[in-house]
């Protein structure tokens, strides 16, 4: 049954884990997607995109408009890292497709959570994925694509001055790699930056899971 | 044979010298040291290196949006904590002169990004907007009335005394043109708040600011009438925050 036939309150259910999480209060945060969310019907990819994201850009904010400080936000953050790992035990089992995806943050990108709602998206959908997390060496990331090499890369952004070693991982691949390693570029430094894609010869990853998935199937050419 | 460095390259090399000008330069003036403190200087060091990463990757993709859409969302971060436009706009404008300094052929690639980052800080709508276009004249017009009504002050501290009254009058109407832009109501209150506890140390009654709060009130009213009641409303805050009962009780 849909989230929708279900009657689920997004918005209010993200206020709600938003308290838990400047609460720290990991049992109540975890309670409110079990039993608001995934008892209810809702999917555990649309928990994740529509209730934790959104909450997790809205600590992003508060901390911004100094209303929370960096350790409040680092709680609320580790507060979603947990729901995030025990949520998986809820995902309904889905065949795996036998495509193999990395997700990497580039070289000094210490944010990894986007990174690794697009691991979860797409691990949901079926793909093996390999997530390494917040920044990767560039030439560990190489090392990596040639002793075991992906059907797809995924690399994360999120500050624009990490953009300049987004740069240099796109052109190595390139050069060590060859051109047909599909690349998908994430984060929030692309907003900053929208020609980036077009610039690198890579494409863009899409902020909804469902377009994500479809644009990654494209890619390693399933369907 | 030696390849000449790329602005880019010499940027990032030069950022700690060009950042440790900058700050020197601003905390010549004692209001950064009395209202941010070691901390703030801390920051201030911190952000200078990410002012020069921004520039450079503006270079790179050969587009000042990547520094405009910093520096907007950098106010959104500094104006909570106490800062105002103006201020990140002189720090741009400290960098761009620094880097004005050096000897780089293409130094004016990275002046104009600086300044692009300075004019995307211009507040453009609202009651904001219209005190941001306006925040010169309005502070010499201030100014001018409060002279008029007190020429013992000319006397007291003399053409320097009023031009630091008018630059003292502009950032205060940063400071309001931002609460307006971000309701940050408590935030300008306390701000002047501050402000009457810095100048006060320095032997300039409080009762000459709260004067100048209701002058400047009034100018606002007389020169830009379609404002809404919003700043009015700030600058009576101000005012009554500064009163010497309510100060006395607090």
């Amino acid at each position: 049954m849909s989230a929708e036939a279900e009657g689920i309150d997004f918005v209010a259910l993200t206020e709600r884990f938003l308290a838990a999480q400047l609460a720290g209060d990991r049992r109540e945060a975890l309670r409110l997607v079990v039993e608001d969310g995934i008892a209810r019907g809702a999917r555990v990819i649309d928990l994740q995109a529509r209730v934790i994201r959104p909450a997790q850009q809205e600590i992003g904010r508060l901390w911004q408009t100094n209303r929370v400080s960096i350790a409040q936000e680092h709680l609320a953050t580790a507060v979603s890292q947990v729901v995030m790992a025990r949520l998986f035990e809820f995902v309904s089992p889905t065949p795996r497709n036998g495509v193999v995806v990395a997700v990497v943050c580039v070289e000094g990108e210490l944010h990894d959570f986007p990174a690794r709602l697009v691991a979860d998206y797409l691990d949901h959908a079926g793909f093996t994925v390999r997530y390494f997390g917040a920044n990767v060496p560039t030439d560990e990331t190489l090392m990596m694509l040639k002793s075991d090499p992906p059907r797809l890369l995924a690399l994360s952004t999120t500050m624009s001055f990490n953009v300049a070693a987004l740069r240099d991982t796109v052109r190595r691949v390139r050069a060590e790699i060859g051109a047909t390693l599909p690349i998908l570029i994430g984060g929030h430094a692309l907003q900053w930056s929208p020609d980036l894609a077009l610039e690198l010869g890579v494409e863009t990853a899409p902020s909804s899971p469902d377009e994500l998935i479809e644009v990654v199937r494209q890619l390693t050419r399933i369907s | 044979m030696t390849s000449t460095p790329t602005l880019e390259t010499l940027l990032t090399e030069a950022a700690p010298r060009l950042t440790e000008r900058v700050i020197a330069e601003m905390y010549a003036n004692a209001f950064w040291q009395e209202r941010f403190g070691d901390r703030g200087r801390r920051h201030a060091g911190q952000d200078g290196g990410s002012h020069v990463q921004y520039v450079v990757e503006a270079l790179v993709a050969a587009n000042a949006r990547v520094f405009t859409e910093y520096a907007s969302w950098l106010r959104g971060v500094l104006v909570p904590r106490g800062m105002c436009s103006r201020h990140l706009g002189e720090t741009f404008d400290r960098l761009a002169s620094a880097i004005g300094q050096e000897a780089w052929p293409d130094r004016d690639r990275a002046i104009a990004i600086l300044r692009a980052g300075t004019q995307a800080l211009v507040h453009t709508s609202g009651d904001a907007g219209a005190i941001d276009a306006m925040r010169g004249s309005l502070a010499r017009d201030t100014v001018a009335s409060l002279y008029t009504q007190h020429p013992e002050w000319l006397a007291r501290s003399g053409d320097a005394g009023r031009a630091r009254c008018v630059d003292d009058l502009d950032y205060q109407l940063s400071y309001l043109a931002d609460a307006l832009a971000f309701s940050e109501r408590e935030r300008f209150v306390a701000h002047i708040v501050f402000v009457a506890g810095f100048l006060e140390r320095r032997a300039v009654p409080i009762a000459d600011l709260r004067e100048s709060l209701v002058v400047l009130s009034n100018v606002i009213r007389s020169r830009l009438p379609t404002m809404t009641e919003a700043p009015f409303q700030l600058l009576d805050a101000a005012h009554a925050a500064l009163d010497p009962e309510r100060r006395g009780n607090a």
